[in-house]
């Protein structure tokens, strides 16, 4: 046995105050063979860690007497949000309290759309009754108690109307329905119409960033796109289901997504309108609603298979999926303005809000909160192909019908492949190369 | 026939010249008075010429036509597909200024929406378009393009903000490290200079006012006087009060005192055992017949037979001669009970120590050490330490590891017993160790170590007296199965071959009737002997070898099966963003933690890719002005 007496010295044996010791480290990785290892199991618990924290739903909005038909947030103010319901009443909402501010019995019929001006000081509003109302919202406020409040203006339209959409930057909205009417504030009549077809169109969306441009989605199967300047619609695609719902994104004002009753959604480029350039799949029945994040990264999208998910822009597969055991059919979804909430206006009467990162803190979080979650994010993002990570990452746990309908699905698209396949192989040079998918789901496109 | 002819004839003559006379009048409408070269006075020319009237004149008809078409009225869906195709296009250029934003975007490591600015006054007015063409919508538009202009100004100056930043950071260090000098000299320079900074103020005021300046110091001093807070509050006086001095020396002068304490108590014990027993003569009469024996087997030894090795020999000679003149020497020495002499000989002894190969400085130290302690603490004792010392000490020198063993191999276990008898309890002791240091095998050392420190009592070694041999055939064992080579190497090949044979793949069961064809006509195959099994099993086995890493190392193993548990950290299969493993493994190069970075560093990589923040809207993405205006 040796014993050494070792030198040291004491960390309070300082000069100074400000002699702080720095600790040099050597970033030679040969230094640290463990690196790589404990990198690994970090992300391994952050995954975890994220799954137990896990918490997306922060509460309902509940007041509607009948099923939510159509919802959305303010763009100009985070707190507020307004909704339709199917017995024609409009409410307007403010979120952190969740209590109505203002109630109106707006419509005979059940309410079609309703729509935020840029600056949030108008409202629009639909109707089955065929009529569009225009409210103005400080207005509204001072006066909350009266449910039988008049609108600024009320503008009557000739044909059934759709859902209805607000211009970004003019004074100007637009209404779906048999014909596509573009409408000014000042003036009764529409100041555009567009009819391209028989059918009518059930959705309309102006295009955030340019205000000349509109897209629509038909009951004939078709999606098409418009220019107010020009008389008529630009082209038109039609697809083998119908869609119900469209949403631009703010910051690529080139691409577009539609939710179709094929229960896919599909990001259309509207210079190449002919072929979708991306399929999202997950759903398991028709897409009702489809509303993009303000930050154009992630879109969210209700279906009436009784469930949210939250798609990335560019990936074929959701990231999240949200359901509630009392959650009906999802009629209507709508991000916030800051990109942090989603929220969603279903058949059962209720308005919920959810988180978009499931696993965010919701409040202050100080900033060595913030590098730490930046720091697990990271290795996540680093280790995000190792099966094992992979796997947790990629769980969620689901309500029995949707998984018995995933499998059922899977099963008949597995079956149909080796049908395919067989036939291919027994009659060899009969059949020629199947189209690829998005070429499938395409009918024709008209110029 | 004829004249019908001749009618025709008539009339398109007639015709002709209607139609010549039309056209001439249709030409003399566009003609100018002003310009000499006009149509009508080329077609002069030409009817000059008579005959090339007709080619204009279908010429001029096919233009006609032409005209005509042009004016047709169009169907609906014609007009309407035309209108798409125009506002198509329209489309498709208006478009194309998005693109290098959108391309921006796409590119860039991460985008920022936090910096957007949070409130926007809009551009749609309370009421309508009209406010816009009114004075105070453009001057807030103004106002708004001021408000950005100087924004991004401050942008601009943000870098020479930071400079000064930094500067004042800087400053606040550099004062800190002034408020720390804790040299007099400086502290009573600077108290200099302050009290004839506050001379000089009191000199300015008036007698009264000085009065009152005083009376608020001697207050202030007073009040210091009383609460005492100064010197209660501070960190090392509250310290001093609660634990009689700082803390952190307190705690290490306990630690240090019970050390003390401990290595006191186990001497003490250590005493307690020995003195029991102990007496100074008896002592001293062991001592000298132990080395009366030592002398009696270093002669019997020298008589041995020689050994092959020349060299083994000479050393075991010289080792032997040593043992003798020191043993002789010591022996001289106890008896006549000097000792002076024998102090003198410890420093004999550690000059032989730092001549040896084994461990001498480290021996030497330990040695110096345990004299100087037990000098000062055991002044009686002291003798008789050293004595076992020094014998323990010639006997390290006289038995060599190689000779001891080669000792132990050679000869006889009855000789060895016979041996051991004789021997005395120190010299067993220091024997075994010797074999176990120069073998420098750990674990028998440390275990024999235990057994030497713990059981080696008194009573003990009485014991010991008895069979001395047990312990010592224990550790034998151990080593004669190190030394046993072949049995070492037999071994060792049957462990390679049994990791052979796992390699091997599992045997198909022999059952009877199965994997064969079954009917009349067929002959039975015989089933394989135990030879043959054995026999295909070795070629099998031969044939894993040459393809095994270690075939031609006959003393290795190279275990080629792959690890389980490093399987988590890899990835199955490339994912598609890759296009090679290479570019892929790129990913994991860097590690991202504060650990094996600089925090910059770390914070940069660890940013992720879109940052938002709760309660800042994010508008729609906007053309910047300068471009607007291109367009």
């Amino acid at each position: 046995m040796v014993k050494f007496n070792t030198i040291c010295r004491s960390g309070q044996e300082r000069s100074t105050n400000a002699d702080i010791t720095k600790v040099y480290r050597n970033p030679n990785p040969k230094v640290h063979p463990l690196a790589h290892a404990r990198e690994y199991q970090r992300a391994l618990v952050a995954t975890k860690v994220e799954k137990i924290y896990a918490q997306p739903f922060l509460g309902a909005l509940n007041g509607h007497s009948d099923g939510v038909s159509c919802i959305e947030a303010c763009r100009f103010n985070l707190s507020k949000l307004v909704s339709g319901s199917y017995d024609g009443e409009i409410r307007i909402w403010d979120i952190p309290s969740r209590r109505t501010l203002v109630q109106l019995n707006a419509h005979q019929q059940m309410v079609k759309g309703v729509s935020f001006s840029r600056d949030g000081m108008r409202i629009v509003s639909s109707g089955e009754d065929k009529t569009i109302n225009l409210y103005d919202f400080p207005q509204l406020l001072e006066q909350s108690n009266n449910t039988f409040q008049d609108p600024l203006m009320r503008y009557l339209s000739k044909g059934t109307l759709g859902n209805v959409d607000h211009n970004y930057q003019l004074s100007q909205f637009a209404t779906a329905g048999q014909v596509v009417q573009v409408w000014d504030y000042e003036r009764p009549k529409p100041i555009m119409k567009f009819q391209w077809g028989v059918d009518s169109v059930s959705c309309v969306r102006y295009s955030p960033a340019d205000s000349n441009l509109i897209c629509g989605t038909s009951m004939d199967r078709c999606v098409i796109l418009y220019d107010v300047r020009a008389e008529s619609a630009i082209h038109k695609v039609a697809m083998l289901n119908k869609s119900q719902c469209l949403a631009w994104n703010p910051i690529e004002p080139l691409n577009i997504v539609i939710g179709n009753d094929d229960s896919n959604c599909y990001t259309y480029d509207i210079r190449k309108i002919e072929l979708p350039t991306m399929i999202h799949k997950d759903h398991i029945s028709a897409v009702m609603s489809v509303a993009f994040s303000s930050s154009g990264r992630e879109f969210v999208s209700g279906s009436f298979d009784r469930t949210i998910r939250i798609f990335p822009f560019n990936k074929g597969f959701s990231r999240e999926v949200y359901h509630g055991q009392r959650m009906q059919q999802v009629n209507s979804v709508s991000f916030s303005g800051d990109a942090q909430f989603v929220y969603s206006g279903s058949n059962d009467m209720n308005i919920r809000i959810w988180k978009v990162n499931a696993s965010q803190k919701v409040g202050i979080i100080n900033q060595r909160e913030t590098n730490a979650t930046n720091y697990r994010q990271a290795l996540k993002e680093k280790f995000k192909y190792n099966p094992e990570i992979k796997r947790i990452a990629k769980h969620r746990h689901l309500p029995k019908y949707l998984m018995n309908k995933k499998k059922q699905r899977q099963e008949m698209k597995e079956s149909k492949n080796r049908k395919q396949r067989n036939a291919e192989l027994n009659n060899p040079g009969q059949y020629e190369a199947p189209k690829p998918e998005k070429q499938q789901r395409i009918e024709q496109f008209i110029q | 026939m004829g004249k019908l002819n001749k009618e025709q004839r008539l009339e398109k003559q007639l015709a002709k010249k209607i139609e010549k006379q039309d056209v001439y009048q249709q030409i003399k409408l566009q003609e100018t008075q002003e310009d000499d070269f006009n149509v009508a006075n080329l077609i002069q020319t030409l009817e000059d010429q008579g005959q090339q009237i007709d080619s204009v004149k279908t010429q001029y008809l096919r233009v006609q036509e032409k005209a005509r078409i042009v004016q047709e009225p169009e169907t609906q869906a014609e007009r309407d597909q035309q209108e798409r195709k125009v506002a198509a296009t329209v489309m498709k250029q208006d478009i194309k200024k998005w693109l290098p934003i959108v391309k921006k975007n796409r590119e860039s490591e991460r985008i920022d929406f936090t910096k957007q600015r949070n409130v926007q006054i809009s551009k749609i007015s309370d009421t309508s378009n009209a406010l816009l063409n009114n004075h105070l919508g453009v001057k807030l538009q103004n106002a708004m393009e001021e408000v950005e202009k100087v924004e991004q100004k401050q942008e601009l100056n943000g870098q020479s903000n930071q400079q000064k930043s930094n500067l004042q950071f800087y400053n606040d260090l550099k004062m800190k490290k002034i408020s720390s000098i804790k040299s007099k000299i400086y502290k009573q320079i600077k108290k200099k200079k302050g009290n004839k900074e506050k001379l000089k103020l009191m000199a300015q005021l008036t007698p009264a006012e000085r009065r009152q300046e005083i009376e608020k110091l001697r207050l202030s001093r007073a009040k210091e006087r009383i609460t005492l807070r100064h010197s209660t509050k501070n960190k090392f006086v509250s310290q001093l009060l609660r634990f009689g001095g700082d803390k952190k020396s307190l705690k290490q002068q306990q630690s240090f005192l019970n050390n003390i304490k401990h290595q006191l108590l186990a001497k003490a014990q250590l005493n307690e055992l020995e003195d029991g027993e102990f007496d100074e003569e008896n002592f001293r009469e062991q001592a000298i017949s132990q080395l009366e024996q030592e002398l009696q087997d270093i002669e019997k030894r020298e008589k041995e037979k020689q050994n092959n090795f020349g060299f083994l020999d000479k050393q075991k000679k010289q080792d032997l001669q040593q043992s003798k003149s020191i043993a002789q020497k010591l022996l001289t020495m106890l008896k006549s009970g000097n000792d002076d002499a024998i102090q003198l000989d410890e420093s004999d002894n550690q000059e032989q120590n730092s001549d040896d190969n084994y461990e001498p400085n480290v021996n030497g130290d330990k040695d110096k050490s345990n004299i100087n302690i037990e000098n000062n603490e055991f002044n009686g004792r002291a003798n008789f330490v050293n004595e076992t010392k020094q014998l323990t000490e010639t006997q390290k020198k006289r038995i060599d590891a190689k000779t001891s063993l080669s000792n132990y191999l050679n000869q006889e276990p009855e000789k060895l017993q016979q041996q051991n008898k004789q021997e005395k309890q120190l010299t067993i002791q220091d024997e075994k160790k010797q074999l176990i240091e120069g073998l420098n095998i750990k674990n028998i050392k440390q275990k024999y170590e235990k057994q030497v420190n713990q059981k080696l009592t008194n009573q003990d070694l009485k014991k010991l007296q008895s069979d001395p041999d047990e312990l010592l055939q224990q550790n034998l064992a151990n080593f004669n199965l190190v030394l046993d080579e072949d049995e070492n190497e037999n071994a060792f090949i049957d462990e390679k071959i049994k990791d052979m044979e796992e390699e091997l793949p599992p045997e198909p069961a022999n059952t009877k009737g199965w994997g064969s064809w079954a009917g009349f006509g067929i002959k039975e195959k015989k089933p394989l002997t135990q030879e043959q099994i054995l026999q295909n099993k070795i070629k099998k086995i031969r044939e894993i070898q040459k393809k095994r890493q270690d075939a031609k190392l006959d003393n290795v193993i190279i275990s080629e099966k792959r690890d389980v548990k490093f399987s988590k950290y890899l990835v199955p299969k490339l994912p598609s963003e890759f296009t090679n493993s290479e570019q892929f493994d790129q990913l994991h190069t860097l590690p991202l933690g504060p650990e094996w970075n600089s925090l910059t560093s770390h914070s940069a990589l660890t940013q992720p890719q879109i940052i938002t923040k709760a309660g800042v809207v994010i508008n729609p993405v906007k053309i910047p002005q300068q471009i607007n205006k291109l367009i």
